[in-house]
């Protein structure tokens, strides 16, 4: 079944259709609050949430203006930015437990470690680790906008216009705040280079 | 390879290291939430109280009562208010002038020469 005849079916009450919806776009959903907010509990419940929107909105949804994936992560990215505004900044200890990742070196089977090892060989796994640390807390203090744009676009796989329509920006606003995240990123590990090269020496 | 593309590529490695947990129990719990009646257009509402999609025969009083209803109301309308036109004065008024017209004609020379 289309996207389109799923929602007609949903919007006739079909909790089949609304199944099938939920187990197609669940994963990206909850993948994306995820990278937003940063913690387990709120991105269950922002999911949770954006498919409740689905049921009772979905005569709103219009096919011919956006695909139902970029629907939803509208309603979700708007949801997690009501979400942190009401709540303030994100807790995002309880997402990444850095003392697991520590003593076991990867951080695979625990929330938001390091999956496999170092590909390149030209670093140590220490260094890769630090650099890990260095990213997640570099990413923890992005702004709103550039988080999104590089979950967005980086994660989810959308193009710059479809995260400029998920954002409600100009395509070149998004274009802006991915250059600056990745620079702001890149920065951030650079600087703190030759500070870890220093203590290991 | 230059230096600011072994940059990039290392950031997005980096980048494609972070992982996100596995939210096992998520599909139950938002495939069992209850969910609410839906509030359709009122519109939509209306279209398919009038023309239902099941037992349409059973049913069929409601399109025809709709289409009764300008009839109905025209008739309402057309006692309260007369719209300009006032038939039984005029009715009088016209049927006497013409007999006061008749009684002027003289039919000895027209109709019985």
């Amino acid at each position: 079944m289309t996207d389109e005849e799923l929602m007609v079916a949903v919007c006739e009450g079909d909790r089949s259709a609304y199944r099938t919806i939920v187990n197609q776009h669940l994963g990206s959903i909850s993948h994306y609050a995820f990278r937003i907010l940063g913690n387990s509990k709120d991105t269950e419940d922002i999911s949770q949430e954006v498919f409740l929107r689905l049921w009772t909105n979905a005569h709103k949804w219009q096919g011919e203006k956006a695909k139902l994936s970029t629907w939803l992560h509208r309603i979700a990215h708007n949801l997690c930015i009501d979400h942190i505004r009401k709540h303030g900044r994100v807790d995002t200890k309880s997402s990444f437990d850095e003392d697991h990742f520590e003593n076991n070196g990867t951080g695979s089977d625990i929330e938001g470690g390091v999956e496999g090892g170092v590909e390149g060989g030209f670093e140590s796994k220490s260094e890769e680790n630090e650099k890990f640390h260095l990213l997640k807390q570099a990413m923890d203090q992005l702004p709103e906008s550039q988080r999104s744009a590089l979950a967005l676009c980086h994660y989810q796989g959308f193009s710059n216009k479809g995260a400029a329509a998920i954002m409600n920006i100009s395509v070149s606003a998004v274009e802006s705040a991915l250059a600056r995240a990745k620079r702001s990123l890149k920065e951030r590990l650079l600087t703190a280079a030759p500070e870890n090269s220093d203590r290991q020496d | 390879m230059t230096i600011q593309e072994q940059e990039n590529e290392q950031l997005d490695r980096l980048l494609n290291q972070i992982e996100v947990p596995d939210f096992s129990g998520l599909e139950s719990r938002v495939l069992n939430q209850s969910l609410p009646e839906r509030q359709m257009p009122a519109l939509d509402r209306f279209l398919d109280w009038l023309l239902p999609r099941e037992n349409f025969g059973k049913n069929i009083w409601r399109p025809a009562t709709a289409a009764c209803l300008p009839l109905v109301f025209g008739i309402v309308v057309g006692n309260y208010f007369s719209f300009g036109f006032n038939l039984e004065s005029d009715g009088f008024s016209y049927w006497e002038d013409e007999l006061t017209m008749l009684s002027l004609n003289d039919y000895s020379e027209t109709t019985f020469q």
